[in-house]
Formats: C-alpha cells, structure tokens, sequence
C-alpha cells in the first residue's frame, strides 16, 4: 500500500507540475505582454482549467498529510515562509483573476498582481525543489534550520530556472490554444526561453558539481539515470528546431516531456527518500492500518472522480480560441 | 454550514463538563463558542427566511411590493461571511486546548523550530492579504448591488460556458473545432 500512495502522490505532483506549470506560465507570460487583447486570449485559454488545476496541489499536500505524515510534517516546517509566502501569492492571483473583469480603476493593480503572484509560485517552487535536493538540515527527525534556510544562491538559481520553465510550457499551452499575433510572438520567445532554461540548467549543474552536493553521488551509482536528462534534451532540441513546422500542439507536448523528464531525475536520483538522505518513503509512511482505510476511500473513489473531471473539463474546452465577433 | 455543526454537537458534552470540573480563567473562552455558534445558526436562519420567504412572495408575483424585504434583502449580503467566520471561531476556539480532540493538545502540536518573528510575519502577511481582498470585494458588491439585478444579470448571461467574464468582449471556445 505505500508503494500505491508513493506512486500516487509522484503521479499528483508530476501532474500538478505540467497542469499549473502551464498556467503559472500563462500568468508570467501575461505580465510581460502588454496588448490588451492579447491579455484577454491569455486568461480565456486558462480560465476554464485554472482553478481546477490548483486542486492537484490541495491533493499533492492532502496525500503527504495523510499518507506520508512524517514528510508532511517535515517538509511543512522547514518551508513555514516559503510555503506561505505562496500560498499568498496564489490568493492573490486567484482573485485578480476575478477581480480584474470587475474592475475600474484597479484593474492594472490586479493584473500586476496576477502576473507578480505566477511569478512567486513558480519561483518558491522551484527554490523548494532545489533546496530539498540540496539537502535539508535534519536532525533527529526534527528541522534544526532558520526560517531562511531555504533560500540559497542554488535554489535561488532553481527557482528562476523554474519560472522560465513554467513559462516555456505556458508558451506552449498558448501556441496550441490561441492562433494570429499572439501565437507568433509565442513562438519567437519559445527560443529565446529555451536557450535560457538550457543554460540555467548547466550553470546549475556545474554549480552542483562545485558545491559536492551529495545527490550528486547518485549520478555515479546510477548511470542509467543519465537517461532522463537525454529524453529532456532531446524534447527541447525538438522544441528549438521543430517549432518551423507550426503544428500548434506540439511545443506544449514537447515541453511536457521534458517536465516528465526532468521529474523522472528528480524521482530516480531520490529514491528510496522522500527527504534525500534525511526520511525515507518507508519511514514517512503512515501505519499500514491507516494507508489501507484510505486507500478504499480517496484511492478507489476520490482520486478517479478528480481525475475523471480533469479529463472532461480538458475534452469540454478543447480546440482554439475563436475571438467573437459581434 | 454544516461542518461546523456537527462538530460543536460531538464537542459541546465534554465542553460542559469541563466546564463544572475546573474553574480556571481560561474558562472564559468558552463563552466565545457559545455565542458565534447561536451567531452562526442565527445568520444562517436569517438567510433561509429570507430566501424562502422572497420565493414565496415572488411565485405570487408580490415581491415588488415589498420594501421592507426587498431592503432586508438588500442588506443582508454579508450574512454568508459572518456565518463562515463565526463558524470557524466554533470550531477553532471550542476545541481548544485540543488539536485533535482528546488526542493531541495544541501545546504539543506546535512546530518547534517555529520562531515568533515567522509567525508573525504570516499572520500579518495574510491579515494585509485578506484586508486587501475583502476591501475590494466589498466594493464589488456594493457596485453589483447598486446596478441591481437587472444591471448584474446581462453582464452574466453572456456566455454560458464563461459565467464570469464579461459578454461579448472576451473570446469564447469553439469546441468543433478538435485540435486536440
């Protein structure tokens, strides 16, 4: 049953990644655009699946809480600020969403806000990821760092490496969801923005390889792990050099094969830990007994209904974007 | 609604009791849940009347008539949030000292490495957050109910799929059109 939930919570967080990932993106992108029309296709392509793709994180931390509650309860204190200094951010995106149609005279207001807040997110994720691969300090089972432990050069660098990340899938979703100019200028930044992230992700690794960061050791006892970060570069050289072609739907796929990838070599070089080197899969599970109880519960009926609407929301509002015109 | 009910009920027997065994100071807080609970049942009573009320009066084609109602409909747009709030102090407050009811006190619950400056710091954080927000929504409302139902109505029956953008101005899905 742990390897069910392990299994699960990977699969909840992967999906998180590449559905807000996109959307994140889309408000990022937002922020950096300034024609007004080109805004509103923005937010229409994201409007019907935004929301519903935030419940992936409620569910991600829900399965940590009640299945892996030693690493919820770990991971939770040493990301007391980080933590919420997003979930701030993701209100107030939220609701500039909203608030926006609604608005006046504060309407710049909440579209900087919604931009500003995808930019948090992204950032505070990815500064997590990296500082977890960096090692968290743990003592005892208990965190013995400061409130700022979190924030490093390194997972600063991760944390920007994130955001453009993010932004490339968004391009993506952009690309496939919108047609005319502002699928164009997709497209121009699509290789602009890949150059970037290919290069944030080498100084990253040569910085990694600078600070001896122990996960690097995995790298050496696991060789065939190289072969994740081969199918990520091989999905952004197709992305570089198959954007010609104009099939709108494909960066959006490429880039989410390379997210896929670069999780996989988060997954592999982690494994056994959840917390490398600090809490294993096994020692953070909930007892047997427990796991079980909710296994019949949110196993066997929540999680196909979520996954069940997921689909039909993506299959409702499938196709482009089609300005009215009246 | 619902949840907060149903715990007050599970909790409020033991709640009693304590009340007679000790008679420290803190006791004093349990007249906090006493009165948001009945605040809570109140506002919740107040919102059905009036919706089932104004239904009633509508199916009989009257309710223009009815200043009074109309008004008191009018003014009871933040009922729903003294409701929610009032029911989360229930909650929060009526099961202290307790985390998790008789399990796990909230002295023993708390993080350790927690600092007061962090604490503080969110707590603000989300205080101006929420400041912020609720200002703005109230100045929403107040806009949505000056324009009436009328002026509120046409701006939502746009697009059916888009209920809350705004007609006519935003894009809209062609869903023949399978792309993908």
């Amino acid at each position: 049953v742990t390897t069910y939930f392990a299994v699960i919570l990977g699969l909840t967080i992967l999906l998180y990644v590449l559905l807000d990932g996109f959307d994140l993106g889309v408000g990022m992108f937002f922020g950096l655009t300034r024609d007004p029309d080109d805004r509103r296709s923005m937010l229409a392509s994201i409007s019907p699946v935004w929301d519903g793709n935030e419940t992936w994180l409620v569910l991600a931390g829900t399965l940590l809480w009640g299945a892996f509650p030693r690493a919820y309860s770990l991971i939770l204190s040493s990301f007391y600020l980080p933590i919420v200094l997003m979930l701030g951010a993701l209100i107030l995106r939220g609701v500039a969403f909203e608030f926006r149609d609604k608005a006046r005279g504060s309407r710049a207001f909440w579209d900087i806000a919604f931009s500003v807040g995808s930019f948090i997110v992204a950032f505070v994720q990815g500064a997590a990821v990296g500082a977890i691969a960096a090692g968290v300090p743990i003592e005892n089972g208990r965190y013995v760092g400061g409130p700022f432990c979190w924030l490093s050069p390194f997972s600063a660098l991760c944390g920007a490496a994130l955001c453009f990340g993010y932004m490339l899938l968004g391009l993506g979703w952009v690309i496939g969801k919108t047609e005319g100019g502002l699928r164009e200028k997709a497209y121009r930044r699509v290789k602009i923005y890949t150059c970037i992230v290919g290069f944030l992700l080498i100084v990253l690794f040569v910085y990694s390889s600078h600070l001896e960061l122990q996960i690097l050791n995995r790298w050496r006892e696991r060789p065939y792990l190289a072969a994740f970060p081969m199918v990520g570069m091989g999905a952004a050289l197709l992305l570089l050099f198959g954007a010609r072609d104009r099939r709108d739907f494909r960066p959006f796929i490429f880039m989410s094969v390379a997210f896929i990838a670069a999780f996989g070599t988060f997954v592999v070089s982690f494994l056994p830990y959840m917390l490398p080197f600090s809490l294993t899969i096994a020692e953070a599970a909930a007892p047997p007994a427990s796991l079980r109880f909710m296994f019949w519960g949110s196993g066997l009926v929540v999680l196909p209904m979520i996954l069940f609407y997921t689909i039909t929301v993506y299959r409702v509002f499938r196709g482009k974007l089609v300005t009215e015109v009246e | 609604l619902s949840l907060p009910i149903n715990q007050y009920s599970s909790i409020q027997i033991p709640l009693r009791r304590r009340r007679r065994e000790c008679h420290d100071p803190k006791a004093d807080l349990h007249s906090i849940p006493f009165f948001t609970f009945r605040i809570m049942v109140g506002c919740g009573l107040l919102m059905l009347g009036l919706a089932w009320f104004g239904s009633l009066l509508q199916l009989t084609e009257r309710i223009d008539r009815q200043r009074l109602l109309l008004w008191a409909i009018c003014l009871s747009f933040p009922l729903p949030f003294i409701a929610t709030l009032t029911g989360w102090f229930t909650a929060e407050v009526g099961r202290q000292p307790w985390t998790v009811y008789g399990v796990l006190r909230t002295a023993d619950s708390v993080t350790p490495s927690l600092t007061v400056g962090e604490t503080i710091a969110s707590l603000a954080f989300f205080g101006s957050i929420y400041l912020l927000i609720f200002s703005f929504g109230t100045i929403f409302i107040f806009r949505l109910i000056k324009a009436g139902p009328d002026g509120g109505g046409a701006e939502v029956a746009g697009n059916a799929k888009r209920p809350m953008a705004v007609a006519g101005k935003a894009p809209v899905w062609h869903a023949e059109e399978a792309g993908w």
